[in-house]
């Protein structure tokens, strides 16, 4: 078989502002739902689209500010308005609710979801016109008039979409099957996000690096947080060919990934060997959004006095190809994983999926340059109790490194400055899961100084009750020799 | 702490007893810990499970606690949990929980 | 501290609470998985 050395040729993100959407996060739902009093204070703290856009890890997300400004700027960075850095060319656009919920109902080729006329005419030009959209808004979505949105909506038959805190729902979207709990309003809203804003990140992707044509792209691999099927099948899949479909890539096929939060990792792997195989020639990896995510720690953010800062969706696409002479190398010799026997600690997660391969390929801490793990903004977990997850994730590394012989107890002070990366990313697990720095690491592998970046990625399986354990892989990113 | 947990644990108490019930915590820093501890001793303090108002007066340890470190024994504690103990800080955690029970 | 001296596990019945970014059930059992007490509930809690 034919060996090629793959590489990460380019990657993009996106972030979409979505406050009308919050209310349909599992943690706002639930909460509604028990006290609809809830809602008036969810609106009440929800960001405005422009500080959302201002708001310091976003900027710092779509590539927009530097990651070393996190460091630089004190807490709160909310509730004051980061500048754009000049120089920085952006990973991915920054985009408003309206178009998004524009597209939702574009993507819904069944038809499930409705649009008020009066909406459609306000944000179909704009559709039609930007770049970005252009390419995904080529048909029309089922439009009502005001009157049957809201008879439709009161026969209850599905949720009602808004967008902002606007009272006046702009849509609606039914249930696509009564007795089949995988195929209510809810859960196709949530795979509609995912399906949408991971085709967002493939048009991003192709934009942005025009040697990427639709048609050259062969496979797709969804590393997304959903479960898209029947009764008869949770979770059956195949995302990834729907987010082909959408985002024209029509010579392509995909498949879904599935590994908790830490699939951006497995998924680089296996597109980095089918690519190195050469069974394909080139593979988007891509992580769709997490709608049940929004508002996750709305509560504790009320509680003391703070915006809802989970109020966008994230997500990012890599594109993997043949050695270009140029692009970071993905290091297939590397890739650490996590056996059964391992355990479910941290420690123990670290040892196999970090320190294993590090002695594999005889670095030591020395010659990493980076590791990069889980980017959750602190802003965002700090408040709910939850901790800083990166600074957390280093401490524990530098112990584990220490213990492993790989670095001088001396050097774990400073560890997370010197190796690591600070928090910025929306609490969208599986992208804050090292797949919201591969723009970035794309840059320092490529324009920057950087050597390597060990990125690696952890997955919570006791929550779906089938094991106690957890997972984790890792794998190394090289700058072009 | 997570409603359902609640729920599950106000069963166990109710139809196990309150006495023979020992609860172990593994929460990584001290608010989460002390959050744990509050909730099967005095109560949910967020007001928010079933938990509410629910004095269960478990016996709650931390697995870092000397007690627990004791019981599982140096070299199985130093294997299972001593790299999660330093780095996690483990002793502002067992310094809180004693100060928790005054 | 009180009541930890005569702490002892056998013939208990253990809620284990772990949590990922701490320690997790599974090690926390596989800690007093021999000290005679019986497991009637354990799990592990992700806040992320």
């Amino acid at each position: 078989m034919a060996s090629f050395t793959p590489v990460v040729n380019g990657a993009s993100s996106v972030l979409i502002h979505a406050p009308g959407l919050v209310r349909y996060g599992s943690k706002p739902w639930r909460e509604i739902q028990d006290r609809p009093s809830r809602l008036d204070e969810l609106q009440k703290s929800l960001q405005s689209h422009e500080q959302a856009e201002a708001y310091l890890p976003n900027r710092v997300f779509l590539g927009q500010t530097p990651i070393s400004s996190l460091y630089e700027v004190e807490r709160p960075w909310y509730g004051r308005p980061s500048p754009l850095a000049n120089d920085r060319r952006a990973f991915g656009d920054f985009i408003d609710e309206r178009s998004f919920v524009g597209l939702v109902a574009l993507a819904d080729v069944f038809k499930h979801v409705s649009l008020f006329e009066g909406f459609w005419q306000d944000i179909s030009p704009r559709l039609r016109a930007v770049p970005l959209f252009q390419p995904l808004a080529t048909v029309s979505p089922s439009l009502v008039t005001r009157d049957r949105l809201r008879a439709d909506i009161a026969k209850g038959d599905g949720i009602a979409l808004f967008t902002g805190t606007d009272s006046q729902p702009i849509g609606w979207i039914r249930h696509a099957h009564h007795e089949d709990g995988s195929l209510t309003a809810n859960v196709l809203l949530e795979n509609l996000c995912v399906k949408v804003s991971a085709a967002l990140a493939v048009r991003e992707l192709l934009m942005r690096h025009p040697a990427l044509s639709e048609q050259k792209v062969d496979y797709v691999l969804s590393c997304s947080e959903e479960a898209v099927g029947d009764r008869y099948q949770r979770g059956g899949g195949n995302l990834a060919k729907a987010v082909a479909e959408f985002a024209g890539c029509v010579l392509a096929s995909g498949m879904d990934i599935k590994n908790f939060c830490a699939a951006p990792i497995p998924a680089l792997v296996t597109g980095a060997a089918l690519v190195h195989s050469g069974v394909f020639e080139n593979v988007v990896v891509v992580g769709g959004a997490s709608l049940p995510k929004l508002g996750m720690k709305f509560l504790y953010h009320l509680e003391k006095g703070m915006p809802v800062l989970e109020d966008v969706l994230a997500a990012a696409a890599v594109w993997i190809g043949r050695d270009d002479g140029k692009s970071p190398v993905i290091n297939l010799a590397s890739v650490g994983r996590h056996p059964v026997r391992s355990g479910a600690a941290l420690d123990k997660q670290l040892k196999a999926i970090v320190l294993e391969p590090m002695e594999r390929l005889d670095l030591t801490a020395a010659s990493v340059d980076r590791f990069v793990t889980e980017l959750h903004n602190p802003e965002i977990t700090v408040p709910a109790n939850g901790g800083d997850i990166p600074e957390r994730n280093y401490k524990m590394l530098a112990a584990v490194l220490v213990s492993g012989g790989k670095m001088a107890r001396s050097e774990m002070q400073d560890f997370m400055k010197r190796k690591g990366v600070p928090g910025f990313a929306p609490t969208q697990g599986h992208i804050a899961s090292a797949l919201a720095y591969l723009p970035h690491a794309h840059r320092e592998l490529t324009e920057g100084e950087a050597r390597n970046c060990f990125l690696f990625a952890r997955a919570s399986l006791f929550l779906g009750q089938m094991t106690q354990l957890s997972d984790g892989m890792s794998v190394l990113l090289a700058r072009h020799p | 702490m997570d409603l359902e947990v609640q729920g599950r644990i106000k069963e166990l108490a109710e139809s196990l007893g309150r006495n023979n019930l020992v609860v172990l915590l593994g929460a990584p820093n001290v608010d989460s810990s002390l959050i744990q501890f509050e909730t099967v001793t005095r109560g949910d303090p967020t007001y928010s499970g079933p938990l509410t108002g629910v004095e269960l007066g478990l016996d709650t340890y931390h697995v870092f606690e000397p007690a627990m470190k004791a019981m599982i024994g140096g070299e199985k504690y130093d294997e299972l949990l001593g790299t999660l103990e330093l780095a996690l800080e483990g002793d502002t955690i067992v310094e809180a929980l004693e100060g928790a029970r005054r | 501290m009180a009541g930890t001296k005569e702490l002892g596990l056998a013939g208990k019945k253990l809620i284990i609470l772990g949590e990922r970014d701490g320690v997790p059930a599974q090690t926390i059992e596989e800690a007093v998985g021999d000290l005679g007490a019986e497991i009637v509930y354990s799990t592990t809690q992700c806040f992320v």
